[in-house]
């Protein structure tokens, strides 16, 4: 049975959601330590279920199922994103107990979505692959706007349900066209039909294959926030609560984007020497805009938002050139990216200003963290030189793998680029560093006490980006085999 | 906050390096023309090889040196706005560095340690001083640096597409074709030019200096500059022969200019360590003008003036900082007169005064001498004459600084200050007899330098 974790992940929901009902409904435990219980199980459910995939990985390399098979590469996805909610339940308890909002829907909300990805990840159904964008989406819509005492909590929310449900009807609407043409659902079958109608028909009729090609890609570019496309992403960090902000930054984006990679070796693959330009200038373009962005930004969380941008763009060199190595080296950037910020983002997460009866919001806020606290201000500093792409870190060796894989005309072309905009995205985060390291304490603030495990998962986040300098291969074994899977 | 017990662990480290690397030197073989003391570290799938010969085993020297004197001088507790935090993790790091970079043979963890070295340097910069101008100078230091280093980054993925390796000494050997070894020379002179510095891209260095507390400008003029012509002697030289014969004029005209250039605006400086910072920049022009000129003379001469400058430019820096320390000021308007107070600090000034102008008998003397036969060998008269200009210069204001602080009446309100303390002894004293040990007996130095392997290179042009 291919898709047995799945199904278990799907029975463990609803003992969650019962034991849930249970807890509410009861007046004489008054729910207390609802929430704590709950993630203990989520955590718990979520180890069982990388188990279960190891367990049945012979399965999975033995057996095609017609419209559920499940690759290797999709395993490892898998297993990365269980990782990282793990890692996201237990670093946010601090902001949870701080912060306002019903903790304990939290929680359901958030299995809903890891449920819709596991099932997002291994369709290859276009039907199926929208329907599970909008299963996930919905729940994001409800999370930005959890923080219902927010007034720009609330407007994000808005925002982002208009934004995301106009771009998941363009991605209705390019299913539709192609599937009123060609009758079928299924993207293997696709892939087949469309490279025989590559070979009979090379004028590319536009209805067929330029119209929901444009559709698909820009509105899959819009949820990736590529940048064209990127402008709704600042207001959306800014607006979410940072707990909600990191699910964004770990774990929406990479099924998101392998998703859109299956997509195009299956369906694009045909139009590759057109394409090529067209994100060549989406890569330049979300370098740009992204430090353009992040340039003179005063608050965090639009900060990183920016810096996502620029990063997606190195990301996307990946699609400049028809190479597997790149891919693998795409998904190990993005991995070693997703890991780095999730360290800022436990910084952020757990300092909190006890005074204001804040969480750091802006720089300004940042401002005499050296002499309150010299162990995190010195970690604070070494990821921010490690996601600014330093020398000693792993992303360093990520962005220049990326680099050397590319063919030598366009090797210098990119390098350039990318000198260029690292040089300029230096600023920004040496700017931060101005404001730990320099500036006096202005605010005269106390800051609560760092927790514990946070702690523990922040050194071992910044060892683990030290250590991949010298040995890549750790992480590398497993994009190797997402790379593979995609190039079937 | 890093205790003092740290701090003497490191100095205990670092001077224990200090005894090894003068036993080191006992059993150095001088005429050995490959490297010594090799040591490959195999860390999981790598292989990184550490290894001496001469001209690296001088730096090294200079590094185990300076950095426990620096980390001694950091003890002290100053009463002044400055905070009280001792900055010993981020010297005893930088030092590590520069040991890495000094002895590795790999180009790729050269640069990586060349980089990574900014780290620690930018946050010593940022939050030891106490005037807004610091952060401007971090950012200065940082950014010059940078763009230079990404353009080296660039060079080494050039070298490594056609060479397939990073070795040091299999890049020697490997040939690499016409336009992009041009390419790969410019990005690498680029590079190592920012760091040394030359002439347009200099600004950077008196800002740091001055902003900079006394230990990392000691670090700045005595280890850190010497990156740029190490990274010349070690890169550009062995690689490139042919090309950095062919851009000597080139490189050659900006020396000569960037040594009177600075020298002239040296003469117009109030702040003291603005005066050594713009010093430091003809000095290590004029061992960029004696390296090429392509003779033996000029090559040892500037590798030992490479190191005499390390000594006494950072016994200056010292002698500034103990200043510092007790008339808060470096501007020299206001102090006068410090004789009266300070006479042995006078007198360990005078001396280190003495090695910067190049005095006989001081190490800096045979370091100028030896780069001026050198240029007058190679038939370079106008850059000849830039040398003079800028020595000469150099006893202008080195003189005229020390008269106007030193001597005359002192001030009223800076007369209650106390002479050396037993450390600031422990700190200079080393530093005054390494400059006169030097200037004294030069061939202990230039015995090592003149036959090692490196020196085959320059047999080429000969």
């Amino acid at each position: 049975m291919v898709i047995i974790s799945e199904i278990y992940s799907i029975l463990m929901f609803i003992l969650l959601f019962i034991f849930f009902i249970n807890y509410k409904l009861s007046d004489k435990y008054k729910y207390a330590n609802v929430f704590n219980c709950c993630s203990w199980f989520l955590g718990l459910i979520l180890v069982n279920s990388m188990i279960i995939d190891y367990l049945s990985l012979s399965a999975i390399l033995s057996t095609h199922y017609y419209s559920l098979h499940k690759t290797i590469g999709e395993v490892v996805i898998k297993m990365f994103i269980n990782i990282f909610t793990i890692l996201h339940l237990i670093f946010i308890n601090t902001y949870i107990k701080k912060s306002f909002f019903k903790k304990e829907e939290y929680i359901i909300l958030l299995y809903l979505i890891l449920i819709s990805i596991y099932f997002f990840i291994i369709s290859n159904d276009i039907l199926s692959i929208y329907l599970l964008i909008e299963a996930q989406s919905l729940c994001y819509y409800i999370l930005t706007a959890s923080n219902k005492k927010n007034q720009v909590s609330l407007e994000s929310g808005l925002k982002y349900f208009i934004l995301s449900s106009l771009s998941s009807i363009f991605i209705l609407f390019g299913f539709s066209i192609i599937y009123g043409f060609s009758g079928i659902f299924e993207l293997s079958e696709l892939a087949l039909f469309y490279s025989h109608l590559h070979k009979t028909d090379p004028a590319h009729n536009i209805y067929f294959f330029w119209m929901p090609l444009v559709l698909i890609i820009s509105a899959f570019l819009f949820k990736l926030y590529v940048a064209p496309f990127h402008f709704w992403v600042s207001d959306i960090y800014q607006g979410a609560p940072t707990h909600v902000m990191a699910l964004f930054a770990s774990i929406t984006t990479l099924p998101m984007f392998y998703v859109f990679c299956k997509l195009y070796f299956a369906l694009f693959y045909w139009f590759k020497d057109y394409l090529i330009y067209f994100f060549l200038f989406f890569s330049v373009c979300s370098m740009l805009f992204g430090i353009l962005g992040a340039l003179n930004q005063k608050k965090i969380k639009k900060l990183l938002a920016f810096s996502s941008v620029s990063n997606m763009g190195y990301i996307f060199i990946i699609f400049l050139e028809d190479n597997p190595m790149l891919v693998n080296y795409g998904f190990l950037y993005f991995i070693l990216y997703i890991i780095n910020t999730l360290g800022l983002l436990i910084i952020f997460l757990n300092l909190y200003n006890i005074n204001n009866q804040i969480f750091i919001e802006r720089l300004t806020h940042l401002s005499g963290l050296f002499n309150k606290n010299k162990p995190l201000s010195y970690i604070f500093i070494f990821l921010l030189f490690a996601s600014a792409g330093m020398p000693p870190f792993a992303l360093f060796v990520g962005k220049i793998l990326l680099l050397t894989t590319l063919t030598f005309n366009l090797y210098i072309f990119m390098s350039f680029f990318i000198i260029f905009t690292a040089v300029i995205s230096f600023y920004y985060y040496l700017k931060i560093i101005k404001y730990i390291s320099f500036n006096k304490n202005i605010n005269n603030y106390s800051l609560y006490k760092f927790d514990y495990m946070s702690a523990v998962i922040l050194v071992s986040i910044l060892a683990v980006s030290l250590l991949f300098l010298f040995n890549i291969e750790y992480i590398s074994i497993f994009t190797e085999l997402i790379a593979l899977s995609l190039y079937k | 906050m890093i205790s003092l017990n740290a701090n003497k662990i490191f100095i205990c480290i670092f001077s224990s390096l200090f005894i090894i690397i003068n036993l080191i030197w006992l059993f150095f073989d001088p005429f050995n023309t490959t490297t010594q003391y090799n040591y490959i570290v195999s860390y999981l799938n790598i292989n990184i090889r550490f290894a001496l010969d001469s001209i690296s085993f001088f730096f090294i020297y200079l590094t185990t040196l300076l950095i426990p004197l620096c980390l001694l001088f950091s003890i002290r507790s100053r009463n002044t706005p400055v905070t009280h935090y001792y900055n010993n993790d981020l010297i005893f790091s930088i030092g590590i560095l520069l040991l890495i970079v000094f002895s590795v043979f790999d180009i790729l963890i050269f640069y990586i340690s060349f980089e990574a070295i900014l780290l620690p340097f930018f946050i010593y910069i940022g939050i030891a001083g106490y005037r807004q101008r610091r952060i401007h100078a971090s950012y200065l230091f940082f950014f010059y640096t940078i763009i230079g280093s990404f353009f080296m980054l660039i060079s080494i993925f050039f070298l490594f597409i056609y060479s397939g390796t990073t070795y040091l000494e299999l890049l020697w050997v490997t040939e690499f074709p016409y336009l992009t070894s041009q390419l790969i020379w410019i990005a690498l002179f680029f590079t190592f030019s920012i760091k040394v510095p030359m002439f347009p891209f200099h600004i950077w260095l008196p800002e740091a200096h001055v902003e900079a507390p006394t230990e990392g400008s000691v670090l700045l003029a005595g280890l850190l500059l010497k990156l740029g012509p190490y990274g010349m002697i070690r890169f550009l030289f062995p690689i490139f022969p042919e090309l950095t014969y062919y851009y000597a004029p080139f490189v050659i005209t900006l020396a000569s200019i960037g040594i009177i250039y600075t020298s002239f605006i040296t003469l117009r400086q109030i702040d003291i360590k603005k005066i050594i910072a713009y010093s430091s920049i003809a000095h290590m022009n004029m061992v960029i003008l004696g390296l090429f000129s392509f003779n033996e003379a000029g090559f040892l001469g500037s590798i030992f003036l490479m190191i005499g400058h390390g000594i006494v430019s950072g016994g200056l820096f010292f002698c500034i900082g103990i200043i510092y320390d007790r008339y808060h000021t470096k501007i020299i308007h206001y102090l006068s007169g410090i004789i009266n107070g300070m006479p042995v600090l006078s007198f360990c000034l005078f001396i280190f005064i003495l090695g910067n102008v190049g005095l006989p008998g001081t190490s800096n003397f045979i370091g100028e001498l030896l780069i001026l036969c050198g240029i007058a060998y190679s038939h370079l008269f106008v850059s000849l004459i830039a040398a003079a200009i800028g020595i000469f210069l150099c006893t202008i204001y080195s003189i005229y600084t020390y008269n106007k602080i030193i001597f005359l009446m002192p001030y009223k309100y800076n007369i209650y200050i106390s002479d050396l303390y037993l450390f600031e002894y422990i700190v200079l004293l080393p530093l005054i007899f390494f400059s006169l040990y030097l200037g004294v007996f030069p061939n202990i130095v230039l015995d090592s330098l003149q036959n090692v392997q490196l020196y085959n290179f320059i047999n080429i042009f000969i």
